[in-house]
């Protein structure tokens, strides 16, 4: 099963979930969390929005996972080592205040994900990743200093 | 000023906007302190459903708009005197804004941690909120050079 994330952004991202139910889910079973956007699928199954827990268990399951470049969706398919293709929301297209270009790229570079800049090319990039043709590295965290303990330490100190 | 200090409570307040900055805060709240929180945010279905067995508090979310602010102020200020925390913990964005001046104003410690969506540059909030901030907190390395004061950590 393929799993495309929108997030829980109140922007619309039709831009996306429209190519993602036309070009791919024709050939894949595709599940899509559309969130706030409005459109009516006709070749994959969607909800709005589900808890944490489930959609980590969804996330598990899934083959592949196409993502919009937010932090929360980013992450959440990354800790569960999934291959990724993620795509950034626009600023110029009114999906967001401020693209997701930044941290699509770093992700990219640590190869935790590939990133689709043209949905023209999605199609290919998911035949490539369900065909082993792109490699995916594990995730490794920056720094074993957690911020919860940073906080707490600082909390401790007054 | 001083005399206020005296006031302040043991409360620690964390107040962001919804979405990935509301998650990255609760992932950042040390398990120890997770009772004692008091959560604020603006109150859609997804936060609802993030904080229903939290301790929260709803204000609106001004996001553009400076009329919207003068609320956000307002419910801050009130917020405020009700909580006196002496912590204030923020993920940004500019919904926190209000509170976190307020806090400043009157002796109550800010934590700033600037969103991981952030890797090269910096938010407007994170940007503006670097000179109050008491401990301000970056999630990658390249961010130190942007601020070069800040702590560097990972929430996982």
């Amino acid at each position: 099963m393929i799993l495309c994330l929108v997030g829980t952004s109140p922007y619309c991202f039709r831009r996306l979930i429209e190519v993602v139910d036309k070009e791919i889910g024709v050939n894949y079973e595709v599940m899509v969390q559309k969130g706030y956007s409005n459109y009516s699928f006709v070749n994959s199954k969607s909800f709005d929005f589900i808890e944490g827990s489930k959609l980590k268990l969804l996330i598990s399951k899934a083959d592949l996972i196409i993502t919009q470049g937010g932090y929360g969706s980013l992450m959440d398919s990354i800790l569960e080592n999934k291959k990724i293709i993620a795509i950034p929301r626009l600023e110029e297209y009114n999906e967001i205040v401020g693209d997701q270009i930044e941290l699509i790229n770093y992700f990219e570079k640590k190869e935790y994900v590939i990133g689709c800049y043209n949905l023209k090319h999605l199609k290919n990039m998911v035949d490539k990743c369900l065909s082993n043709e792109v490699s995916f590295k594990k995730f490794k965290p920056e720094s074993k200093k957690l911020i919860s303990r940073i906080i707490s330490n600082y909390v401790k100190s007054f | 000023m001083k005399l206020f200090k005296k006031l302040l409570t043991n409360n620690i307040v964390a107040i962001s906007s919804g979405g990935g900055h509301l998650t990255e805060m609760i992932d950042a709240i040390p398990e120890s302190m997770k009772s004692k929180v008091n959560y604020v945010t603006f109150k859609n279905g997804r936060t609802l459903e993030s904080l229903k067995n939290k301790k929260h508090y709803f204000i609106i979310d001004p996001h553009v708009s400076k009329v919207k602010y003068l609320l956000n102020g307002l419910q801050a200020s009130l917020l405020y005197v009700r909580l006196r925390p002496l912590f204030i913990i923020s993920t940004g964005a500019g919904i926190a804004i209000p509170l976190m001046l307020i806090g400043k104003l009157f002796g109550s410690k800010i934590i700033y941690i600037e969103s991981g969506a952030r890797v090269y540059s910096a938010s407007k909030t994170g940007a503006f909120m670097y000179k109050y901030s008491n401990l301000f907190i970056v999630q990658y390395p390249t961010m130190l050079k942007r601020y070069p004061n800040a702590t560097f950590a990972c929430l996982v």
